[in-house]
Formats: C-alpha cells, sequence, structure tokens
C-alpha cells in the first residue's frame, strides 16, 4: 500500500522539513533527476557544459544543502515544488562553475568553441551569455532594450521571452499567467514597432 | 527589485521566482517581481530555464508512461471481415467467395476474442473439475482487474 506521507508534493516537503527520512526518500526519487535536468539546461543556457561526474557533484549539494540547511522552510506553494527545486538546482550550477578551482580547471567547457581562448570566468564576469556567437546577441539586448524602455513589465517580459528565449505564444501565456490573446497582440504590436529599428540586424 | 524601471541589485528569492511561474504570486508582489525580471537577465534566464526542465521533465515522464501502455491490438480480423462484407457486394461475380471469406475472418475473431478465450477456459474446467473448479477459474479472473470484460 501507498504510504500516505509519500502522496503529494505538501506531505512530502512538510515531511522532509520534519526530517521524516521516508519523505526524503520519496522526495530524492522524484525530484533527483530534475535537479540534474535543471543544471544541464542552466548551464546550457550561459554556453557551458559540465562532464556528467561534476553535475553529480552538485546535485549532491543541491541536496545536501536542502536538508541540511531545511531550505523547504522557505518554500510558501507547497503544492507543487517542481519550479522551485529546479531554480535551486540552476543556481547552484551558476555558483559551482563561478569557483575558482572549477574556472581555473579545464572541467567547464564552452558549447561553442571548447578551447575558448577566454577564461569561462572572464565570460561570465562580463556577464555576456557565452563567447562569440552570444555577443552579437546581446549587442541586439541593448538595442531592443533602449526601444522597449517606455513599454510596461509584462510586455517587455512578453518582447524578452519571444526574441531571446524563443518562447511561443502558449508558453509565455503558461509563463506569465497572461491570457494567450493578450500575449499575442503585445507582440504583433511591439514587433511592428521594433521592425525599423532593427532593420541592421536581418 | 525596481524603481521605475531601474534595475537594483536585490534578486527575487528562489521560492517567489517559483510562486510566480507556478501562477501562486498574485497583486503587489506579483507586479514587484514583474518589474524585476522585465530587467534582469539572470533571473528571467533562471525563469526560463526551470519553465523548460520541468516541461522536458513532464514530457520525459508522459513518453515513459505512454510506451508501458502497448496500443490496444488492432483487430485486424473484424477489420478484414467488414472488408470482404462489403466487397461481396461491390464485386458481384465472386460475391460467395467474399462471403465466405467473411464468415471465415468473422469466426476467428469471434474465436480470438479475449471474451471467447475465458468462456472456453471455464466450460473446459466445467467439463473437468465441475462447479467447483469453474467457480475457481472466475475467481481467479475475477482477482485480476485486467482479465475483467
Amino acid at each position: 500500500m501507498k504510504d500516505e506521507r509519500t502522496g503529494s508534493d505538501r506531505t512530502i516537503v512538510e515531511g522532509c522539513i520534519n526530517k521524516d527520512l521516508i519523505c526524503w526518500d520519496a522526495l530524492i526519487s522524484k525530484y533527483s533527476r530534475l535537479i540534474y535536468i535543471s543544471i544541464e539546461k542552466r548551464l546550457k543556457k550561459y554556453g557551458f557544459m559540465l562532464p556528467p561526474h561534476d553535475i553529480e557533484d552538485i546535485r549532491q549539494n543541491v541536496l545536501a544543502a536542502i536538508w541540511k540547511e531545511g531550505k523547504l522552510k522557505n518554500v510558501s506553494n507547497r503544492d507543487d515544488v517542481s519550479y522551485w527545486f529546479s531554480i535551486v538546482a540552476g543556481n547552484a550550477a551558476m555558483t559551482y562553475i563561478r569557483k575558482p578551482e572549477i574556472r581555473n580547471s579545464n572541467k567547464l567547457l564552452s558549447l561553442d568553441k571548447r578551447k575558448d581562448d577566454k577564461n569561462a570566468y572572464d565570460i561570465l564576469a562580463s556577464d555576456t551569455l557565452g563567447p562569440d556567437g552570444h555577443i552579437l546577441r546581446d549587442e541586439l539586448e541593448e538595442k531592443i532594450d533602449k526601444y522597449i524602455r517606455g513599454l510596461s513589465s509584462n510586455e517587455k517580459i512578453i518582447i524578452k521571452l519571444t526574441l531571446f528565449h524563443e518562447k511561443k505564444q502558449h508558453e509565455i501565456a503558461e509563463m506569465t499567467g497572461l491570457p494567450e490573446g493578450t500575449v499575442s497582440s503585445c507582440i504583433k504590436r511591439v514587433k511592428d514597432k521594433l521592425k525599423g529599428h532593427l532593420r541592421d540586424f536581418k | 527589485m525596481t524603481i521605475t524601471g531601474v534595475k537594483t541589485r536585490l534578486h527575487p528569492s528562489e521560492a517567489e521566482l517559483s510562486d510566480y511561474l507556478s501562477g501562486a504570486l498574485s497583486g503587489d508582489d506579483k507586479k514587484k517581481l514583474e518589474d524585476h525580471i522585465s530587467c534582469c537577465r539572470e533571473c528571467l534566464t533562471s525563469m526560463v530555464s526551470a519553465y523548460e526542465s520541468v516541461k522536458e521533465l513532464k514530457k520525459a515522464d508522459a513518453d515513459k508512461k505512454r510506451k508501458g501502455q502497448p496500443m490496444k491490438k488492432l483487430n485486424i480480423y473484424l477489420i478484414l471481415a467488414i472488408v470482404s462484407f462489403i466487397l461481396s457486394f461491390m464485386v458481384q461475380r465472386y460475391f460467395i467467395q467474399f462471403l465466405t471469406a467473411t464468415l471465415l475472418l468473422g469466426i476467428k475473431w469471434v474465436a480470438d476474442a479475449k471474451s471467447t478465450k475465458m468462456l472456453v477456459m471455464i466450460y473446459e474446467a466445467w467439463k473437468n473439475g465441475g462447479e467447483k473448479e469453474a467457480s475457481r477459474i472466475l475467481k481467479t479472473l475475477d482477482q485480476n482487474p485486467k482479465n475483467r470484460l
């Protein structure tokens, strides 16, 4: 029979806060894979990758920190903790690659150019998304930022998700909680406005 | 957070970002967070990355679940029987042949059906061991939900 303590996210999280080992096992089996995927994805977003055993190290560190530091107490929406785990794992990945021993080793590989002349830390410190190919994107982002300054926060988010993260309308609606129609009309309106300004980048 | 579009160094917490994604944030808190992520590339990237990871995992789980449940076997004999029956009217010259084929395929479909197989099993058990054996078979079948008719 299924243990009641390992049913919903809420019972698992609350069990883990109370240091219940059965709940902890349930949490690990439910979120271990998500943590791994999130680490890989976040690194990829910045144009980097790590060997599998390093990703495994980060995953272990994330889980250890959650258990030891009781990080789950900070989670307000305990009915769905998948996004929280993913964000925590992603942040842990970024912290890991900023460590001097990692940034000075050759473990950290650039996806664009595996043996890049630049040190990975220099790239991160300059807040670029990665080598060469991403620089143009930064310039473009700056230019777009200039033209969307007058827009509302929601409109800015919609445009950035469309242009820089290539998100579809239904995905943006899902992420922002806005109706798909609002997202669609916003994209059309702002894209028309931007068309003239961004001709150089076509 | 932001003050009139100017990005400050204070990033929202992991819990706030995840609440925003799961739709649990509302009112002023939501507005403040939107003001921040609209200007902070790092937070927006973190949010997008989390959204994509969760989506990827859900998709992988759904695929796994779908693969675990094999598609219901298409009953080829029934389809062929129907086709043959229709053809018997369309091709008058081979009416008898198609009708015979329809009959044979129909018998095969009936014999192949799970319910018929079970009936045969119960009949065999009744013939060999009487009512006691038949009820034992029925009980066994009833315990396994997959065998229910």
